[in-house]
């Protein structure tokens, strides 16, 4: 499920550069919806740090 | 005598009753997203017949690579949005593979990129509806047909589905709104 939501992600990414702003989003969700502390929001939202990560490796590429 | 009471209106997890969330005439959910997708495409299916405007010739029709079709999705994912940068450089090589591939089909027809702005559009709702199910799960269906019709029929998307170029925004979120079960799955 991990990689497919990375997928999705880039893809998202891939058609508009905007869903990028998500990368802030994810953590957020952990940390203000379920009362999780911010670190392991954001371990759980290593996934989408990839991503990112891939969809900026293909814009420095183009 | 008191603690004891307080204990037998706590019941194990395994004996409450799962909350009515039906209310939609016995539907199934692939049904109801079904039902929500036709709507859309109903609601915006007067664009079919629309020509290119605004943004659309820059996009579609006077691009290069879009033109080349299939042969040219290679260059549109080495290349910047639009030629020289016009805009800012951005990078969508998704949305103009898709509009390279419809270029591939039927040259130079607006009527395509309608028809798959509307289908897209349609499966975006259909995904929300399916998104938002297994985000709130024992929420009444009604409720959340209610959500997402307002979401569909809001007229601020009318630019969104009526504009070719704006396909980037449809299937951004498209593929932007399944994140979000993932992401409370593990959260």
């Amino acid at each position: 499920m991990l990689v497919a939501a990375g997928l999705t992600f880039i893809a998202a990414m891939l058609s508009k550069e905007g869903a990028v702003t998500a990368l802030a989003v994810f953590p957020l969700i952990g940390w203000t919806f379920f009362q999780k502390s911010f670190s392991s929001s954001l371990k759980s939202s290593a996934w989408a740090i990839i991503s990112v990560a891939l969809f900026f490796f293909c814009v420095a590429w183009c | 005598m008191a603690k004891k009471r307080k204990q037998d209106r706590i019941k194990p997890i395994s004996q409450v009753a799962e909350p009515d969330i039906s209310g939609m005439g016995g539907l199934s959910e692939p049904v109801i997203a079904l039902l929500l997708a036709l709507f859309g495409f109903v609601l915006y299916a007067n664009t079919l017949g629309h020509g290119y405007v605004l943004d659309d010739d820059l996009t579609i029709s006077l691009n290069a690579n879009v033109q080349r079709g299939i042969s040219g999705i290679a260059n549109i994912f080495s290349q910047p949005y639009r030629d020289n940068c016009f805009g800012g450089c951005l990078y969508r090589p998704l949305t103009l593979s898709c509009f390279a591939v419809e270029w591939a089909i039927a040259p130079n027809s607006p009527f395509i990129g309608h028809l798959m702005n509307v289908a897209w559009y349609s499966a975006t709702v259909a995904l929300f509806y399916i998104t938002l199910r297994k985000l709130i799960p024992y929420s009444n269906s009604i409720l959340l047909c209610a959500v997402v019709v307002l979401f569909m029929a809001h007229p601020i998307h009318t630019e969104v589905v009526a504009n070719i170029k704006s396909r980037d925004e449809i299937l951004s979120l498209f593929f932007y709104n399944p994140q979000f079960i993932p992401v409370c799955e593990m959260v």
